[in-house]
């Protein structure tokens, strides 16, 4: 079964290779209960600085052991720990996951959501014929935190604007502020876009910037989403709020920005760096994988990360990073984590990712060596031992 | 004569809304405790058997049978005769619940009869917790082999919710890259239809339609190995990772 085509071939040859029999029970079937999970404190919410933990029973119920990866995301993933972010469960069993949520002290109260991602590690298979898939299945348990505690949410904003976009680009609102309460602040932004005479409403967007840590200054960007506005100039009327909280110089403020042509603003990266851990790692690690670049474009940009890992000089797995965003001139580091299962030799190729464009990176690598089970440390400390101990008895024989 | 209507109705009254207890006194006998998990994890695509332990306090004239029943709504979900072990006073038995049965808050109502006079009962409350379990009869597929600018498939892929609640199921795929690393196959050239219908193409998430407890479905995976012309395609074999990524929806 295995036919090559080589390219020009008028002559295709089609062979269907479906699954064998279709067997009367699933192959693989993994579970997860409480299938979510509320952290609310008994329903009184939880303090900030409070922690919390809750058990999912992880269910393995297929004939072979899987080992599962556990990622914590979303806004309160970080807030988030498990024991081991991999574990393995035999086949027809069942794992408790616990699952601990730490309140920073700087949270504002709200409900906060996150999500727990687990991915059975598959093995990947020969393939029988020209091209063939793994199936992977992922057990989402999402996660919501109540936190309530007494606070003080206040926001002077000393600077908006608008940075101008391309055709069918996003549309960023930039605010330079300083937090003055006790929480982190997360402001939402609501716009109405008009045309330059301000005579036709065009769309009304809003979005939510990220958050400002108590008693800091900082720029924030919030991103109001992908606007299909042709070229031209249009007004926005903007305001900065915070739900249960104060916001001084927020608005409502008129603005104005640009939609160019694509192209116009060239986008451009640099000082790229990738850092494949630091080019050495043992058999069971957890590495690092850490891209950081300069954006020397024109606008700001959500960028993210695509990566091939290589084993050995043959394709191993992809790595991804998840986008974040990126202002004008600012240097960021995008960081993700990758476990070196195998002993080998590891390469990582890939790009930063903005949309559907790409920014090849420098290829990087990373030596897992085989441990060898070497006797001569044993050996040696044995050696200096009992030279330890001639050296005492003549010592002691000559006093 | 309005005297003895007005006994019979008092009478009725008691054997109707007064069954706990009854017949309790010299002969009737009483239970002590029930051992039973206050919460419940039901066991992906089989049974869960929970297991229960009575200890009872008096025998009375004859205890002939505990009856345990998980009840909600009226309705019996589970229900299992218990024995009396070595010691007369224990008796033991299992539930055994479906992994179909609906999360939520029961009661297990707990019956001993001496099967003639005398009964009483014990309720308490279990939580069946929701179960998120999504099963596939596959764990990788071949799509068979082609030349440029063909089709290659159908892959077929079998699902099913194999819990107790429904799943919102959203399916990914990777690149399929060649066996020497140097070209792919980007997702967007895979298409996923189920009964011949295009569901759409990979390079974005794709949703399925939401799977009710003990629902599922087939896919059908196409893949379109694009043109020389277009892109690089060497001749070998392509590898990839299709993901199907299912959550509780309660």
């Amino acid at each position: 079964m295995s036919l090559r085509w080589s390219v020009g071939s008028t002559v295709f040859v089609v062979v269907s290779l479906l699954v064998a029999a279709v067997p009367t029970e699933a192959r693989s079937l993994y579970g997860a209960a409480p299938a979510s999970l509320r952290f609310d404190g008994g329903g009184e919410g939880l303090l900030r600085g409070g922690t919390a933990e809750r058990v999912v029973s992880l269910q393995n119920q297929g004939e072979e052991a899987t080992t599962f990866a556990i990622s914590l995301e979303g806004d309160a993933g970080h807030w988030l720990s498990v024991a081991s972010d991999m574990v393995t469960v035999p086949g027809k069993t069942t794992h408790p996951l616990a699952i601990t949520v730490s309140v920073p002290e700087t949270a504002a109260n709200g409900v906060y959501e996150a999500l727990v991602r687990i991915t059975p590690a598959v093995a990947s298979h020969d393939a029988e014929g020209g091209a063939s898939s793994t199936i992977v299945q992922e057990i989402l348990v999402p996660i919501k935190v109540h936190v309530t505690d007494t606070q003080s949410l206040r926001l002077t904003m000393t600077r908006i604007s608008v940075p101008d976009l391309e055709v069918g680009g996003k549309l960023f609102v930039e605010l330079d502020a300083t937090n003055d309460g006790n929480v982190a602040a997360a402001p939402q932004v609501n716009a109405i876009v008009h045309d330059e005479t301000r005579t036709q409403q065009l769309a009304m967007v809003s979005g939510r910037a990220g958050g400002l840590a108590p008693q800091t200054s900082g720029r924030l960007m919030a991103d109001l989403g992908t606007l299909t506005l042709p070229v031209g100039t249009y007004s926005i009327r903007l305001l900065a709020s915070l739900p249960d909280g104060e916001v001084s110089g927020g608005g409502p403020r008129d603005l104005y920005f640009d939609v160019l042509p694509e192209g116009t603003l060239a986008m451009s990266f640099a000082d790229i760096a990738v850092a494949f851990g630091d080019g050495k790692a043992k058999k069971g690690d957890l590495v690092p994988i850490r891209i950081t670049f300069t954006n020397t474009g024109l606008s700001p940009a959500v960028v993210g990360f695509k990566g091939l890992i290589s084993r050995d000089g043959q394709p191993f797995e992809t790595f991804s990073i998840e986008a974040i965003e990126t202002a004008t001139g600012a240097t960021q580091t995008l960081e993700g984590f990758w476990r070196a299962e195998k002993t080998g030799d590891y390469g990582l190729t890939g790009a930063l990712t903005i949309g559907p464009k790409r920014v090849e990176t420098a290829p990087s690598t990373l030596e897992v060596p085989v441990k060898k089970d070497s006797p001569a440390p044993a050996a040696l400390s044995l050696v200096v031992a009992l030279a330890a101990l001639v050296f005492v008895a003549r010592r002691r024989g000559s006093l | 004569m309005p005297f003895a209507t007005l006994t019979v109705v008092a009478l009725f009254f008691v054997a109707a809304f007064a069954p706990m207890g009854l017949g309790q006194g010299a002969s009737a006998p009483r239970l002590g405790s029930v051992d039973a998990p206050a919460e419940v994890t039901l066991l992906s695509g089989g049974a869960r058997k929970v297991p229960i332990t009575v200890h009872v306090a008096d025998r009375g004239a004859g205890l002939a049978s505990i009856e345990v029943e998980l009840i909600k709504h009226g309705r019996t979900y589970a229900a299992v005769d218990l024995e009396p072990g070595n010691d007369p006073l224990v008796w033991t038995g299992n539930l055994s619940l479906k992994h179909t049965t609906p999360a939520g808050l029961y009661r297990l109502e707990t019956v001993a009869s001496d099967g003639v006079r005398g009964m009483h009962a014990l309720s308490q409350d279990v939580e069946i917790l929701p179960l998120a379990a999504l099963g596939t009869l596959e764990t990788s597929v071949s799509f068979g082999e082609t030349g440029p600018n063909g089709w290659l498939g159908p892959a077929k892929v079998t699902y099913r919710n194999l819990g107790n609640v429904p799943l919102a199921v959203a399916l990914t795929a990777s690149p399929f890259i060649h066996e020497d690393g140097d070209a792919e196959i980007m997702p967007e050239h895979l298409e996923v239809r189920v009964g011949g219908d295009p569901l759409g193409r990979a390079g974005e998430p794709i949703t399925l339609a939401p799977l009710s407890v003990g629902s599922g479905g087939v896919l059908e995976l196409w893949l379109y190995v694009p043109s020389g012309s277009s892109q690089y395609v060497p001749p070998g074999e392509y590898t990839g990772t299709v993901d199907l990524s299912s959550e509780g929806v309660s």
